[in-house]
């Protein structure tokens, strides 16, 4: 068995795990490397191998008006961090368009209670992505 | 076995493997737990084991500011943590009211039981992007310092630097 065949065996393991989770899994076009996650109430993400980890990425839209140097979501965001275990957060400007991006390096290795206490933590720490940016909406009057 | 035991046992082998990067772990005093290492050549780093993480800390004081300074101090660390991959980097106040003082708080949570191969990979990444913040925070302090503290310090010999002799 080559790399890439042990890479697609573990990669089935994962996308079957996030399955139990609510999420489907959606492979990398052929020659791109992030497969998706989408799930119908939860933000989804994308991830792929990163050397020996597993590399989770989130990014979601600022609301709209909301830039990523206003001084009320930096704020925010800190807090975000403070209270996180697994994820790092940081605003964005990707090409114009304002954004919040959630990061998390997991162990390669799968490990079926492992993986699904990761996976736990990544969910409740980007749901709160929610909390931090919409329910309570960031004063337009702060943004630079 | 015991959770305790196990945490321990995971610190243990962390403290091990720090001594084969030059690290020196200290007594452990602290109530909460945290132990600290140092090393001549790297910022020195706390660490602690629980629920699932050994996780790494360090604390570097960004000093008393105003509101413009603070903004400044959130957009950097916003960009800090947009380049680290390891390091979570926070801006947290320490103290209050009069005596509030801002510092930047490093943390990475790294797995309980990491292979040691790829412990030492994350302790490279940590060390790396620890001296990174550790050396802006630096630049920073004595930046804000007045002129007197300025000149004592360019003649400490630890922050000596060739270029400044001249």
């Amino acid at each position: 068995m080559n790399a890439e065949d042990a890479d697609a065996i573990h990669f089935m393991e994962i996308a079957s795990h996030m399955g139990y989770l609510g999420y489907t899994v959606t492979p990398p076009p052929a020659g791109a490397m992030w497969y998706t996650a989408s799930h119908p109430s939860r933000w989804k993400f994308a991830f792929t191998r990163w050397r020996n980890f597993l590399w989770l990425r989130c990014v979601v839209n600022l609301p709209e008006g909301v830039s990523s140097e206003c001084p009320q979501a930096l704020d925010r965001v800190n807090q975000l961090r403070i209270d996180s275990r697994v994820v790092a957060y940081h605003l964005a400007n990707d090409g114009g368009e304002h954004v919040i991006e959630a990061t998390a390096f997991l162990p390669i290795a799968y490990d079926r209670q492992a993986f699904g206490e990761w996976m736990l933590l990544w969910i409740e720490e980007t749901t709160r992505i929610s909390a931090a940016v919409f329910l309570d909406p960031i004063s337009k009057e702060h943004t630079p | 076995m015991n959770p305790l035991s196990t945490w321990r046992a995971e610190e243990e082998r962390f403290i091990e493997h720090l001594k084969f990067i030059g690290f020196t772990a200290e007594a452990a005093t602290d109530p909460n737990g945290w132990q600290f290492a140092s090393n001549p050549m790297a910022p020195a780093v706390g660490f602690r084991a629980g629920p699932h993480f050994l996780c790494l800390y360090a604390d570097y004081p960004a000093g008393h500011h105003g509101a413009a300074e603070y903004q400044q101090l959130l957009r950097e660390v916003n960009r800090l943590n947009a380049v680290h991959w390891l390091v979570r980097c926070t801006l947290v106040t320490r103290e209050s009211g009069a005596n509030a003082r801002l510092s930047i708080r490093l943390q990475a949570n790294l797995p309980i039981g990491m292979p040691a191969e790829e412990l030492g990979a994350c302790l490279f990444a940590w060390i790396r992007e620890s001296t990174y913040v550790e050396r802006a925070a630096r630049l920073r302090e004595w930046a804000s310092e007045d002129s007197i503290t300025r000149d004592a310090h360019t003649r400490d010999p630890i922050d000596d630097h060739p270029t400044q002799t001249t």
